[in-house]
């Protein structure tokens, strides 16, 4: 029979104390498991999300993490919004020129002033109210000069992509984005940048196709699933918040994302050239705004990219068909920019030129959320972290508690095991396999339970923040080197400290004074070490090694003089070798050459929980290598 | 076999005065005899019983079985010589409540670093009659059974001395002949060598061989005379 099943059997015959310590284990290491896999989830959504083939957004000036809240989330306020011509500054020449198609000053470039025709002309193609501008001559030669169709945009040359975003309007809670459909075709997202936006119904919206001219729209998969959208579904996004006035405009759904695991599950996307069309999104130019004054609609709100009516604006929807409106009346809240790859320093210095320009700033989002990342979140996490590696250990404290209050009652088989031929060791690895069985049933049943937790709650989360997470997936890896070195410090730690209150209590069984002597030693070096540390005293260093040096003297005295105290002593010298072994492996990892190899920590939670057995058992093991078999057997 | 020379052992009281147990200046056990030690309570049986199993350490004198000096051995070398050599009957049994009959049995052999013999705990259990009680815990026993359970864990490593602490005290007189019986009998045919401690006059009338305490142990001799 071997060892493990004596331990196994003694733990059966205290089946609901050793029940009841294993449940208070199963429950450390369920919070510890829960808070690693959160911190994974946390993790990954934000890896997920700030890798969305982009490295920078533009716009408008103003705190730079709301822009990136606002931007890639979809969260907080939006922020101002800047002029669409700015956006066709980081497009090539065909595209600037396509999108300068639909400006005022083109048109009245190729009218040649001709200010009569070229108001009826305008008119027929429906760019509103051009006529009556020019009727007016708010418009001047001047302004059509400068507009060169032929040029790059300024900042052409350093973007491989360039995304404009429309935001403001709400469909449900969930935001609605004006776009282009280069969102879904071009961009590509993921911690490897290599996935694509996949549909699991219909298709991308275009910008203009016979069926529904400009009024596509695709919605994310969560939009899909809460707010039971179909594809075909025509739907109306709401004005400026999620209560706010629904626009009469409609679009038509005809694609449904498949879930991404990135914030654009929860966002509704339509197509930009819709977006301006929708009536009040209109900026106004400067002669209307002069008009509308006494008159404005108080629904404007301030950083919205929605603006107050225009009389430009009230085009009957029913009126086919529409013509996009004119670039002087449009603005995007921001623009999402991949720079071109064969110049890395682009995406360093590019930010720097705009934000020193008046109109717009440049953030590296992933800097952003990094920031938050670190400076909120991980310390955050870290607490969690420390609360619950507390939790444990009062849980191991409870399993110490447990063995050596059963102590007593177990002399009496302890030395019928003895009697039959089991040396004090034998024994003594008996008791302390008891406690190592303890803290790791006790820690596979907390594993099992969380995993079964997140299993469950997988939906939940992945309703929540697109992170899917099933019940085999373990917490994101960490490197293995580091992690087996905090775990054996602490290990050795906590067995070096749990044998040096068991040498105390056994020299105090022997001699009150000796065993005094030795705890205040021993609290004296812990305070003079610490006030070492924090005034950086050379004083106090020096002090510590002195008293360490006696209060070590004075253990090596008691372990020649006292047989009981050996055991522990022996586990002391081998915790603490423990220890300052790992703090030369922590000094010196950084220098050996060895390649790191990852792994989730869920991984080194069995050796971990084993370790904290050992620690725990010390105690009640020593107390069993200790039985007096003569006197316990009669 | 067995061979005691010179033995003396004392404990210290509380109050410091030193207190002699045993004196015994010889006594020998030759391999497979059967033999009866007669004492009082107090009489210091059981210290020369753990001097003999190596629990105790003689204060001088030597114990020898088989040739080797068992009070020059090391703690741990008494251990092994204790699991290896001698089979131990309680009074009071001493099983181990968690455990059935029969790994109460393979328990015997766990410590001896031997690799447990299922089949032999088996056997031994069948030749005690306990065979079809096996997976029985000792509390699911009755009080003969659970001796009849010692004594095939005390025969379970196929000893060459058999200690039995005074082994018909706790067991109804109804069965105080069978387990005296079964004791004997499957000493004989391990050919072990047998230790029998008892103040019942009925069982040492049995044996061929019975010695007193008091005869061989000179501090109670010493006693008496005074």
């Amino acid at each position: 029979m071997s060892l493990w099943k004596i331990a196994w059997r003694s733990i059966q015959q205290r089946g609901l104390a050793s029940a009841l310590t294993a449940l208070s284990m199963a429950l450390g290491v369920l919070l510890v498991v829960a808070v690693l896999t959160i911190h994974g989830v946390v993790s990954q959504s934000f890896k997920n999300n700030s890798s969305l083939g982009y490295n920078l957004i533009v716009g408008a000036k103003g705190g730079k993490l709301q822009l990136t809240l606002n931007t890639v989330y979809y969260l907080s306020q939006p922020v101002e919004n800047i002029p669409y011509e700015y956006y066709l500054e980081f497009t090539g020449g065909d595209e600037r020129k396509q999108g300068l198609e639909h400006s005022i000053r083109a048109h009245v470039n190729d009218a040649q002033w001709d200010a009569i025709e070229a108001a009826s002309l305008l008119e027929t193609n429906g760019l509103a109210g051009i006529g009556g501008l020019l009727a007016s001559g708010s418009l001047q030669v001047a302004d059509v000069k400068d507009l060169d169709l032929e040029r790059r945009g300024k900042f052409g040359n350093y973007t491989a992509l360039a995304i404009p975003l429309c935001l403001g309007d709400y469909f449900g809670q969930f935001r609605v984005v004006g776009t282009t459909p280069d969102l879904f075709n071009k961009l590509t997202f993921g911690p490897y940048d290599d996935k694509t936006y996949e549909f699991a119904q219909g298709r991308n919206f275009e910008t203009w196709n016979e069926e529904h001219e400009y009024f596509e729209a695709v919605v994310g998969a969560t939009v899909a699933r809460e707010m039971n959208v179909k594809l075909g579904q025509g739907i109306s996004p709401a004005h400026g918040d999620p209560e706010g006035e629904g626009h009469e405009r409609q679009f038509t759904v005809v694609g449904i994302l498949k879930p991404n695991g990135t914030p654009n599950d929860r966002a509704v996307f339509i197509n930009m050239e819709g977006f301006y069309l929708m009536e009040d999104h209109a900026k106004p130019l400067p002669k209307d705004e002069e008009e509308e004054q006494p008159t404005t609609d108080s629904a404007e709100t301030a950083g919205e990219g929605v603006e107050p009516e225009s009389p430009h604006d009230h085009t009957d929807h029913e009126h086919a068909p529409q013509e996009p409106l004119p670039v002087e009346q449009r603005e995007v809240t921001a623009i999402l920019l991949r720079t071109v790859e064969s110049n890395p320093f682009i995406a360093y210095r590019l930010p720097t030129i705009i934000n020193e320009g008046p109109v717009a700033q440049c953030v590296l989002p992933i800097r952003e959320i990094t920031n938050l990342f670190s400076f909120i979140v991980a310390p955050i996490q870290a607490a969690l972290l420390g609360i619950t590696a507390l939790v444990c250990l009062v849980s191991g404290i409870s399993i110490l508690v447990s063995i050596y209050n059963s102590m007593s009652d177990r002399k009496h088989d302890i030395a019928v095991m003895r009697a039959l031929g089991a040396s004090r060791i034998t024994v003594m690895r008996v008791v302390l396999f008891e406690a190592i069985l303890l803290s790791v049933g006790g820690g596979g049943v907390g594993w099992v339970l969380a995993h079964a937790t997140i299993g469950l709650a997988s939906p939940i989360v992945a309703a929540n923040t697109g992170v899917v997470i099933d019940f085999w997936d373990l917490a994101p890896p960490q490197s293995l080197m580091m992690q087996l070195i905090m775990l054996f410090s602490v290990a050795g730690f906590l067995i070096a400290t749990a044998c040096l209150m068991t040498i105390v209590w056994q020299v105090w069984t022997h001699t009150r004074v000796g065993g005094f002597l030795l705890f205040v030693l021993l609290c004296a070096v812990h305070v003079t070490g610490v006030i070492a540390v924090v005034n950086k005293s050379a004083l106090m260093g020096a002090c510590v090694i002195a008293l360490s040096a006696v209060f070590f003297v004075l253990l090596i005295l008691s372990a020649v003089r006292w047989r009981d105290v050996r055991p522990a002593f022996w586990c002391l010298l081998f915790g603490r070798g423990i220890e300052e072994f790992m703090w030369l492996s922590w000094v010196f990892s950084s220098h050996l050459p060895s390649p790191d190899v990852l792994i989730s920590p869920e991984f080194v939670l069995i050796p971990a929980l084993s370790m904290l057995g050992v620690a725990v058992g010390i105690l009640p093991a020593v107390a069993a290598y200790n039985t007096d078999v003569a006197e316990s057997l009669s | 076999m067995l061979q005691l020379e010179n033995l003396k052992k004392s404990y210290i009281e509380p109050n410091g005065h030193v207190l002699p147990v045993l004196d015994i200046p010889s006594f020998r056990v030759e391999a497979a005899e059967q033999m009866v030690l007669l004492g009082r309570s107090g009489c210091g049986k059981s210290t020369l019983l753990h001097v003999i199993a190596g629990i105790s350490r003689p204060d001088s004198g030597v114990v020898r079985l088989d040739g080797h000096d068992v009070t020059t051995l090391s703690e741990a070398g008494r251990d092994r010589y204790r699991a290896a050599k001698l089979g131990y009957v309680f009074q009071t049994f001493n099983l181990l409540p968690g455990f059935s009959a029969l790994e109460n049995v393979l328990l015997g052999m766990t410590f001896a670093r031997r690799r447990y013999n299922v089949k032999r705990a088996e056997h031994l259990l069948d030749r005690v009659g306990l065979s079809q009680r096996s997976s029985h815990k000792p509390a699911a026993l009755s009080v003969g059974e659970q001796q009849r359970v010692a004594v095939a864990r005390a025969l379970a490593n196929q000893p060459k001395l058999l200690l039995a602490d005074e082994p018909t005290a706790n067991v109804d007189p109804a069965n105080q002949q069978n387990v005296i019986d079964l004791i004997r009998e499957t000493c004989r045919e391990e050919k072990i060598a047998l230790i029998l401690v008892t103040h019942a006059m009925e069982v040492a009338d049995q044996f061929d061989r019975v010695d007193r305490l008091e005869d061989i142990n000179q501090v109670l001799a010493n006693v008496s005379r005074v």
